[in-house]
């Protein structure tokens, strides 16, 4: 099984996004996916067709007493979603209290088949846990999500070379790769923005960029993926591609051109 | 100049080479990378965006660059 963690540089750079349409894309490929939402926000689901009123989740299975993985529900490319879920407010207190989702140790009990792909969308919230080194030891690639703005770029500096955000060592791990999303080629400042990440990061940078195209914010409004929605967009294109370099990343393709 | 042999894909490297006016468009279509000159027009690009924008010079100051290759 493949664990692809994405996470985003700071709140609002369409981590989500990311994932549901990477998840999409993957299944696409005919591969077995499950997109996983530990982001409180709970929107995961939504981007991928669940319905408004759909409270299951992995977390409310926990303020259940049940295991995380029980609350699955299957969007119409075939994606396994697991939500997040929302919680009451006496829920909430309990999960402030300690209550939260240690995947990180219950991965290796999953039963998926070798080419399965499991995609998490981590909140910073969880990034900041006390599970998120345990689950980053588990994981094929992490996508650390970035826009080309300069907020953006103060906070992928930070995250790619402070110790203890990505994980406890100095020098950024090996299977971290910054992803550039929302792009605009004809902006100046970030086309900028673009060369020093692109300069700075190297090979750390992930080798597709997902440009800025509002058939994405189009298609989550009208309840489809950008596949269903606009099967001939640059965000189809983007995302396919993404698909395609990861699933080459498991034939060992993807270590040769990147390392 | 030598006469083209169809045959040779040596002569026919030299021969594009030595008669195309766009050398961009050529190592395209020859996939050839040149990757000193792909690093030097990227750092040439960078610096002049640190020129343009300060904060971009400040941030680099305290990263250790990881290289393309």
């Amino acid at each position: 099984m493949n664990v692809l963690l994405v996470a985003g540089v700071k709140g609002g750079v369409g981590t989500t996004t990311v994932a549901a349409n990477v998840a999409t894309a993957l299944s696409y490929q005919g591969k077995p996916v499950v997109a996983l939402d530990l982001n409180h926000q709970n929107q995961l689901g939504f981007h991928l067709g669940l319905g408004y009123q759909e409270c299951r989740g992995a977390i409310s299975q926990l303020a259940l007493g049940e295991p995380w993985h029980g609350a699955c529900f299957q969007s119409r490319a075939g994606v396994y979603i697991i939500p997040y879920g929302k919680l009451d407010r006496g829920q909430s207190k309990r999960v402030r209290q300690g209550l939260d989702i240690d995947i990180g140790s219950d991965i290796a009990s999953i039963d998926l088949p070798e080419d399965a792909w499991l995609i998490v969308d981590c909140s910073e919230q969880y990034i900041q846990s006390e599970h998120w080194d345990k689950l980053l030891e588990q994981a094929t690639l992490l996508l650390m999500v970035t826009n080309t703005d300069a907020s953006s770029l103060i906070s992928l500096n930070r995250c790619m070379t402070e110790p203890g955000i990505i994980n406890n060592q100095p020098q950024v791990s090996p299977q971290v790769r910054c992803l550039i999303s929302r792009y605009q080629a004809s902006n100046a400042l970030q086309q900028d923005v673009y060369n020093s990440i692109q300069y700075q990061y190297g090979s750390r940078l992930f080798p597709v960029t997902i440009h800025d195209d509002a058939y994405i914010a189009e298609s989550l409004a009208s309840k489809q993926t950008v596949f269903e929605y606009a099967q001939h967009s640059q965000a189809c294109r983007d995302f396919g591609l993404l698909g395609t370099w990861l699933v080459a990343g498991q034939c060992g393709a993807q270590q040769a051109v990147l390392h | 100049m030598k006469e083209l042999n169809a045959s040779s894909p040596i002569a026919e490297f030299d021969y594009q080479v030595n008669n195309s006016d766009d050398i961009s468009e050529l190592a395209q279509k020859l996939k050839i990378s040149d990757f000193q000159y792909q690093e030097f027009q990227l750092e040439k690009a960078c610096c002049e965006a640190e020129n343009r924008w300060p904060l971009l010079k400040d941030l680099s100051k305290h990263v250790v660059r990881i290289p393309s290759v």
